[in-house]
């Protein structure tokens, strides 16, 4: 791609939104990895008689109303989350490279075919289709990321076969063909690294909503099932305890979840800016 | 002879996530009513941004840093914005490069010559809209009437180039900035472009300053040129003198290139011109220069006049070296 | 002595979407280059010069005609075998940096034809890819640059050490130096000159640039709508151009030297769009020398002398003309020194 130091320090003059995303990014991914080990209290344990407890020095964010402390379920979470997140967004990317490179280079009956399929799939509403999926396949973590991957499929088989579209007019293809290069060597050669840039790019939008996805599935009881610690089935749970103004079952849940979809989100949309063509 | 434009020491910059880049360095110039000005100069000279600079469009990420641009003793570049539209258009006009993209996609160009033409004095739409329909006439776009109401698209580029003469000259200017109008149009085409600029600025007796990358274009078509490089005028002189003798090593390299009869090994200057980024010390030739001398990579050479009217910036050539 | 490429009858129609009639872009075009020499092919927008340099080297499936290129007929080739002899045939392009794959370094671009024709190690690679940037006139260490990070003039060197790789016999060059500057470009055609002489190469070029056509060109053919209208010599097309439109644009070019006023030959009108040809003679409807019969009559490719081929009913009478001849210049005197 490029980038020196001194794209690198221009980039952070002019897009400070970028670097906030990026250390949001890190810290969930830290979270990710740690964020069970260094909670102080078990986020899977209740513990008796503790329950709805406000905000206090040894329970950060308080209880909910099982007696588990929110705040080390809070940084448990992102281990789940990120976890079907990124498997997803992997699964939709690994399939949905072939796909688009089959339906941008040899246009005709299988591209439109499978353009057909894509649309029917993306004009299902997500979390719908994501229920459906979730009911027939079973309730566990493991269809959640098929899940994922299947409704940001599409996405992916729609930017790669638009960047495929696009190369394949390039002169430096026709380049290729003069020096005697198949189909397949141009694809493989020319074609796949070429249009992996917005890929990768839009890679951090995708883990983004993918974790708002995921929520949104466990809110409805369609996700991840309780104890598992998950910022969604976490809003659920408290849900009904705002009514009595106990805010904080629910409150502290929402604003990670924000700030994580918000980061990958920034982080995102600047890469998707920096790997764009028409910049150039 | 009076002195219409004069151009001192002027600089333009750059900022970009490459740096900060000097694209003109102190740009030294002057047109005479009536003359034709050829300014030669290949990528990096800086001739992309000259016109522009001229009158004081200048949009970010560049910026004129100083010197100044009198026009008929006023310094366009400390008036303001009000005064300059005055001056646009009106008594300086513009020809661009690549006229379809000069013109509005969305506005047809009946339209906006009429505009061009009230926006300037000529109110009343009827009178300006038959002075648009004289000039496309000029301009030789035949059945100007109808023409009126085609789309800039619709256009081929010669066509396109034609409207933005006949827009840049509806209100006689004095002076005529014409931007490369040529690049981009097949040979044939590019001749009658250049023909027909030349007889209306006879016509109305206007200064021309023409900028170009073609030698050709000087020689058949200008009076004076100037030779840029790496952002300054390196050489100017009359015409038929520059390719008589050409002083500075560059403009000898720049007619050498385009020579008709083979020549064994012709020696042309080795190297690139520099990067606006990264300019040399001292003379921004000296990489490539056969002439060089130290003192060219300390010191930046002044323009000096060798012969009446005939000017260079080589210390070696202004010291009468070979 | 047999010319080693041979075109014959060459058409190319393109079905336009919405069109009912199809673009002829190319229409009966016949020709030959001699080995080591260089033909050039000169015209307007439209001439149809760019597809028959695609087509000649098959790159565009022509409509119909013969190719010959050492003797072998190109259009009876299978795929297979067509892919097996592109090592003899090359193409440079217009623009260098879009020809250039943007995401590969250089050593990478200049290796790619060696991977798919040849066996050579990876070392072997390495070391014929550092021998043929020498050989265009780069530096070694180009090889790990990518095309953004070098000049255009230097990109244009790439193209052409990817098209010397596999040591072709002919090259199709395609505006090759159009869109550089006239100090890289006339380096680029002195490194053209040269590695004809070292290696025998048979170059098309492919060019609406006359000064350099005419600097680099053994034999040049001028295109015009799809029809070659004359074809001759280089020298002797210059300085004796018999058709219209040949006089036209020789005309039209401004040359470097202000001691020259060329007698101003003028087409009026615009370059007729290749779909809605005008009948008769493609020129008839832009002639200062139309006559009637121009109207209803094609013209064909005629001998006038020695070498020269002209099509246009009126060649005779046109004669030759003499104004186009010129001493050289006092410039072009001491340049040659």
């Amino acid at each position: 791609m490029g980038l020196d130091s001194r794209h690198l320090r221009y980039l952070i003059k002019t897009r400070p939104s970028a670097l906030v995303g990026a250390a949001i990014v890190a810290v969930a991914l830290v979270l990710a990895v740690i964020g069970p080990t260094i909670a102080p209290f078990d986020p899977r344990t209740a513990i008796p008689g503790d329950q709805l407890k406000p905000p206090s020095f040894g329970h950060l964010m308080g209880t909910d109303d099982n007696g588990m402390d929110i705040f080390s379920r809070v940084i448990a979470s992102p281990q789940t989350d990120l976890t079907i997140a990124i498997l997803g967004t992997l699964g939709a990317i690994a399939a949905g490279i072939p796909l688009g490179l089959i339906a941008g280079y040899y246009r005709g009956f299988v591209s439109e075919i499978l353009m057909r399929v894509s649309d029917i799939v993306q004009s299902f509403p997500v979390f719908i289709l994501g229920m459906a999926l979730v009911v027939v396949t079973g309730q566990e973590i493991r269809n959640v990321i098929y899940v994922v991957a299947v409704v940001n499929c599409p996405i992916y088989v729609r930017l790669v076969r638009g960047q495929v579209l696009f190369l394949r007019e390039r002169p430096f293809i026709e380049a290729a063909r003069a020096l005697g290069g198949r189909d397949r060597w141009i694809i493989r050669e020319h074609i796949l690294p070429n249009a992996i840039g917005p890929v990768v790019a839009n890679a951090s939008v995708t883990i983004g909503w993918a974790i708002l996805l995921t929520a949104g599935l466990s809110f409805i009881g369609a996700g991840v099932r309780v104890p598992t610690p998950e910022w969604g089935s976490m809003i659920a749970v408290g849900a009904k305890n705002v009514y009595t103004g106990e805010w904080w079952p629910s409150v502290f849940p929402g604003i990670a979840l924000a700030f994580t979809v918000l980061g990958f989100a920034l982080l995102g949309e600047t890469m998707v800016d920096l790997t764009d063509r028409t910049r150039r | 002879m009076t002195t219409l434009l004069d151009v001192r020491d002027l600089r333009v910059e750059f900022q970009t996530s490459e740096g900060v880049g000097s694209a003109l360095n102190g740009v030294d110039l002057s047109v005479n009513e009536g003359q034709v000005l050829g300014i030669v100069g290949e990528s990096g000279s800086g001739k992309s941004a000259i016109a522009m600079a001229l009158v004081n469009l200048i949009a970010r990420p560049g910026r004129i840093v100083s010197g100044s641009v009198k026009y008929r003793g006023r310094d366009l570049l400390q008036e303001s914005e009000r005064a300059l539209q005055r001056v646009r258009g009106r008594e300086i006009g513009l020809v661009v490069q690549n006229a379809k993209s000069a013109l509005n996609p969305l506005v047809t160009i009946g339209r906006q010559l009429v505009n061009v033409i009230r926006g300037h004095g000529l109110h009343d739409k009827r009178a300006a809209t038959e002075r648009a329909v004289l000039m496309l006439k000029k301009v030789g776009i035949p059945d100007p009437e109808t023409r009126m109401h085609s789309y800039p698209h619709q256009l081929s580029g010669g066509m396109a180039q034609r409207v933005t003469i006949a827009m840049a000259l509806s209100n006689n200017p004095r002076l005529l900035i014409a931007d490369e109008p040529t690049s981009g149009l097949d040979v044939t085409i590019q001749a009658q472009i250049l023909d027909l600029i030349q007889a209306l600025v006879d016509e109305l007796h206007s200064a021309t300053v023409l900028i170009t990358r073609d030698l050709g274009i000087i020689a058949q078509h200008c009076e004076e040129v100037a030779v840029l490089y790496a952002g300054r005028v390196v050489e100017r002189a009359p015409v038929r003198a520059f390719f008589r003798s050409p002083s500075h090593p560059y403009s000898e390299t720049l007619i050498k290139a385009v020579s008709t009869t083979r020549q064994r090994g012709r020696k042309l200057l080795p190297g690139t011109s520099p990067s606006i980024y990264d300019l040399p010390s001292g003379c921004p030739l000296n990489p490539r220069c056969p002439l060089v001398q130290p003192i060219c990579r300390e010191k930046q050479p002044e323009l000096r006049e060798l012969l009446p009217g005939h000017f260079v910036r080589c210390h070696v050539r202004a010291a009468g070296g070979i | 002595m047999t010319p080693i490429v041979r075109v014959e009858h060459l058409v190319k129609h393109f079905t336009v979407a919405g069109a009912a009639k199809p673009l002829q872009a190319v229409s009966d075009v016949s020709f030959s280059i001699e080995r080591a020499e260089t033909m050039g092919i000169v015209g307007e927008s439209g001439s149809g010069k760019t597809t028959v340099g695609r087509c000649v080297l098959r790159l565009i499936e022509p409509t119909s005609g013969r190719i010959l290129v050492e003797g072998q007929d190109l259009s009876t080739l299978s795929h297979d075998s067509l892919r097996s002899i592109r090592p003899q045939m090359q193409l440079v392009f217009q623009e260098p940096f879009d020809s250039l794959d943007p995401q590969m370094t250089v050593g990478q671009i200049v290796a790619e034809p060696l991977r798919l024709h040849t066996k050579f190690s990876k070392a072997e690679r390495h070391d014929r890819v550092a021998e043929l940037l020498e050989k265009v006139g780069l530096s070694r260490r180009t090889a790990d640059r990518h095309p953004h990070q070098i000049a255009a003039g230097q990109q244009q060197r790439v193209g052409i050490a990817r098209a010397i790789a596999t040591e072709p016999k002919f090259i199709v060059l395609d505006e090759p130096v159009s869109s550089l500057d006239s100090t890289a470009r006339a380096e680029i055609i002195d490194l053209l000159i040269d590695l004809q002489e070292r290696l025998g190469i048979t170059y098309l070029f492919i060019s609406h640039d006359l000064t350099t056509v005419r600097y680099l060109c053994n034999w040049v053919a001028v295109m015009y709508l799809g029809k070659i209208v004359e074809m001759s010599p280089t020298e002797e097309l210059f300085e004796h151009p018999v058709h219209p439109y040949t006089r036209a644009l020789l005309s039209a070019v401004p040359v470097p030297d202000p001691e020259v006023r060329r007698s101003k030959f003028v087409l009026k009108g615009e370059i007729p769009s290749p779909i809605n040809l005008p009948n008769g003679c493609h020129l008839h409807t832009r002639c200062p020398a139309a006559a009637a019969a121009c109207r209803t009559t094609i013209p064909e490719l005629e001998q006038v002398s020695d070498r020269h081929w002209v099509s246009c009913i009126r060649a005779r009478e046109l004669g030759f003309d003499k104004s186009m001849q010129k001493e050289p210049s006092a410039m072009e005197q001491s340049a040659a020194k």
